[in-house]
């Protein structure tokens, strides 16, 4: 999915959230959007998922503008906040089921993954337990069996590598969101650590008091994080 | 710009916050005035005979009391229970500063009540409406509230005596409490001879000297209430300026060091060898699951909850009102046990119980209770019943608005699913009509019943007849509350401007309104329905107008989905 922001803005009161951001994501890449705590990211997620309007801009996916009431354009996405959206009172199975129902996608087209991916999380033997019984680790984990299921065009993730999950849990996170890139699909996720964002991603975009003030290939980045000692902070502030 | 940025003044002209608290303010100090007078109206102060009578006083004196009692609740709540207070206890913060805190935020509350003081004032003045008589009434409320303010105080009095004097304020407000019903039922059947009787006012003008209140509006002619006026605003002065000392003062001065140390006797440990402390073992991997299996699981989840759904037979009649989309998407959002049906059976054997009963009560209790009072009560309990287990009062689909949590602001959950506004439309009003018929299909019955047991066949028709007009302008209103929970649950943008919160709040509401209110008038009374054929399809336009209003804002990009306003710098 080709994402395209046009001098978006959002407010909160006298703060610039984002200010004027202009941004051209390129389809079949995974992004991460790094910067210092409230630079604007969860705001940037947040508005691409479209729970937040823009106070100014446009956001258009493959050309078209993006308002959360086109559920056609909706269903292309999924959003997982820092807390990922599932029915706590449901079994795991139960969320796979509806979340495929939800999407319209079906289950049985993704069988082998989603074993493949339950097996190695461990989540396959708590598929017939509540979501509200498992840890924050594992309920990110039984989210990407749902993410899996629903193979969405753009994935929008706050904060994974923050999520709780282990390093397979977070292993798993990184090959699903590869396939995905790969079939055509665009991943963004936020995060604060700069090695890790350098290390998993296409491309890397560093927002600062809500304006990019970088935006590079992830190769690009390591060089800048090798260059000097303070590489990383140098990359979060944007300066080259 | 950055100079009005500095001194915060909006950049903008479009800042919509003001609205917002201008409406807070205004539905605040609005309903303080319609509580504070539908107060004095229920103590039976609406009518001359109950305003004359002593018990007057009593009656005042006991509502200003009832709000200092609560109020201080309140205020002990802020100290001791608040999540705020929570926190600062446990930070190295003096326990002054703690305490000082609690009573500014408290004092600041407490202006709220002010209105509500200066309306007890006016009633015991007499209502009276002359513009001389402002400036009275306005004293007035303001001794009356700092006299309040003064008695939140009382535990402050020394040697235990501002616990007795509680205890006898609470056994004042429990009589209290029983004659303010007393005279509400009075007030409605003056004929039943429910007058107060001479003994009630003689008891009451004594007791409600026990009562601060009191003291204060009769200090202008009683030397001695003037004396405990004084007496009790410097004390109350007194104790509200030297509290953060006394109590904060005394929690900062304890040193936990100088406790003494709890001595745990123990017998020695048998230590072990530190190579034998750890022993690893083996944890045997689960078995492997095939995709088989996996899917089966899966499948059976999804069967399940369907299944879930279709607990009883308005269930099933809500399924069948439902498209395939909807199908899937109620039982996300209504959550795993409506409970309807088994409500509804409930309600069933409730309401054949009391009909038997009022039956049995109407041939055999008259002898002991009014028959007039009797047919009160038996045609309110059952109605009662009826709706409150099965009218279907709320949207029906609570998951939908569940907050979640994201980031620095929460969000109801469907934002975070390709859920759209009017998918819950659809759903929640067929979810209505399914309810509603359930609803109508006791209370038809009940209604019936009713009419027959109290003598009144040929009102039947009539009385059937407004039910089933209350329930279809019930279903047309509907689309109206499902905007208020989208409302509640979302924030205007910065697109939004001041005259679109006018449209919303101020215009479409009373489009809604005149329609309504004929509806109800027509129903109540019976009288002309053939207003009906206009007023009722104007309603359900006017009502699905207020929620379109709110849709184009959303499909416009000027909501934000959040629960929370998000925190200023």
């Amino acid at each position: 999915m080709h994402i395209e922001l046009n001098d978006l803005s959002k407010r909160f009161g006298n703060t610039n959230a984002l200010d004027h951001v202009n941004l051209n994501v390129p389809p079949s890449s995974i992004i991460a959007v790094l910067g210092e705590n409230g630079a604007g990211k969860s705001t940037l997620l947040s508005l691409l998922a479209g729970v937040l309007a823009p106070d100014q801009g446009l956001i258009r996916f493959d050309g078209q503008t993006f308002s959360r009431e086109n559920l056609e354009l909706r269903k292309r996405l999924l959003f997982t906040p820092d807390v990922p959206v599932m029915f706590m009172e449901r079994s795991i199975a139960a969320n796979i089921a509806t979340f495929a129902a939800l999407y319209g996608t079906r289950v049985e087209d993704h069988e082998a993954e989603l074993t493949q991916l339950l097996e190695e999380t461990g989540i396959a033997a708590l598929l017939n337990r509540s979501a509200m019984s498992l840890s924050r680790g594992q309920l990110w984990k039984a989210f990407m069996a749902c993410a899996a299921t629903v193979e969405p065009e753009l994935w929008l993730v706050d904060e994974p590598f923050a999520s709780g999950m282990d390093v397979i849990g977070m292993g798993v996170f990184r090959r699903l969101a590869r396939k995905l890139a790969d079939g055509g699909g665009t991943i963004i996720y936020t995060t604060q650590m700069v090695d890790l964002a350098a290390d998993f991603s296409d491309h890397i975009c560093v927002l600062r008091q809500g304006r990019i003030v970088l935006w590079e290939t992830s190769s690009k980045v390591q060089e800048m994080i090798r260059a000097t000692p303070e590489g990383q902070e140098h990359v979060l502030r944007g300066l080259r | 710009m950055a100079a009005a940025a500095l001194n915060g003044t909006a950049m903008e002209l479009r800042d919509l916050r003001l609205w917002p608290r201008i409406k807070g303010a205004l539905k605040f100090v609005g309903w303080e005035a319609v509580l504070s007078i539908c107060l004095c109206m229920l103590a039976g102060l609406s009518i001359p005979q109950f305003r004359a009578a002593a018990w007057r006083d009593f009656m005042l004196a006991g509502a200003v009391m009832m709000t200092s009692r609560l109020s201080g609740q309140q205020f002990h709540w802020l100290l001791n229970s608040s999540p705020t207070t929570n926190v600062l206890w446990h930070l190295p913060v003096a326990g002054r500063d703690i305490c000082r805190w609690a009573r500014l935020i408290y004092l600041r509350g407490s202006l709220n009540l002010l209105p509500r003081m200066t309306v007890v004032a006016w009633a015991w003045l007499g209502f009276p409406l002359v513009e001389t008589a402002w400036m009275n009434i306005l004293w007035s409320g303001i001794m009356l509230w700092l006299i309040m303010l003064a008695c939140v105080q009382h535990h402050s009095l020394p040697l235990g005596a501002g616990r007795l004097l509680g205890k006898i304020w609470n056994v004042t407000l429990a009589i209290w409490g029983g004659l303010v019903v007393y005279a509400w039922v009075g007030n409605k059947h003056p004929s039943h001879g429910l007058l107060p009787p001479a003994w009630v006012s003689q008891v009451c003008a004594p007791v409600s000297w026990v009562l601060p209140a009191q003291w204060v509006m009769h200090a202008r002619e009683n030397q001695i209430a003037l004396v405990l006026t004084l007496v009790c605003l410097v004390a109350g002065g007194l104790f509200w300026w030297r509290f953060p000392d006394a109590l904060g003062g005394a929690y900062d001065q304890l040193d936990t060091e100088a406790l003494p140390a709890i001595e745990i006797e123990t017998e020695e440990p048998a230590y072990a060898e530190a190579e034998d402390l750890a022993r690893p073992v083996a944890v045997p991997e689960p078995p492997a699951m095939e995709a088989v299996q996996v899917l089966a699981c899966i499948q059976q989840a999804a069967a399940n909850e369907t299944s879930l759904v279709r607990e009883g037979w308005i269930e099933k009649l809500l399924l069948s009102l439902l498209n395939e989309r909807d199908r899937m998407l109620g039982p996300i959002l209504v959550g795993l046990h409506a409970g309807w049906t088994g409500r509804w059976w409930k309600a069933v054997r409730i309401c054949t119980l009391l009909l038997l009963t009022s039956y049995a009560l109407l041939a055999f209790g008259t002898r002991w209770i009014k028959a007039e009072t009797l047919e009160v009560w038996i045609v309110i309990v059952p109605l009662l019943v009826v709706v409150g287990y099965t009218f279907p009062v709320s949207n029906s689909i609570p998951l939908a608005m569940l907050s979640w949590p994201s980031g620095q602001h929460g969000m109801p959950l469907f934002a975070g699913l390709p859920i759209s506004m009017r998918d819950l439309l659809r759903v929640s009003l067929r979810i209505t009509v399914a309810r509603m018929v359930a609803c109508l299909a006791l209370a038809l019955p009940v209604i019936a019943g009713l009419c027959v047991l109290l003598d009144h066949p040929k009102a039947i028709p009539a009385m059937l007849g407004t039910a089933v007009i209350l329930a279809i302008s019930w279903r047309c209103i509907r689309p109206v509350f499902i905007y208020y929970r989208l409302q509640q649950v979302s924030r205007p943008g910065r697109r939004h401007r001041l005259w679109h919160a006018c449209a919303d709040l101020l215009i479409l509401p009373i489009a809604l309104a005149i329609p309504f209110s004929v509806i109800l008038s027509v129903a109540v009374f019976q009288a002309q329905p053939e207003w009906l054929a206009v007023s009722l399809p104007l309603t359900a336009c006017c009502a699905r107008a207020v929620y379109a209003v709110f849709h184009w804002r959303v499909r416009a990009q000027k909501v934000d989905w959040t629960r929370d306003p998000p925190m200023q710098p």
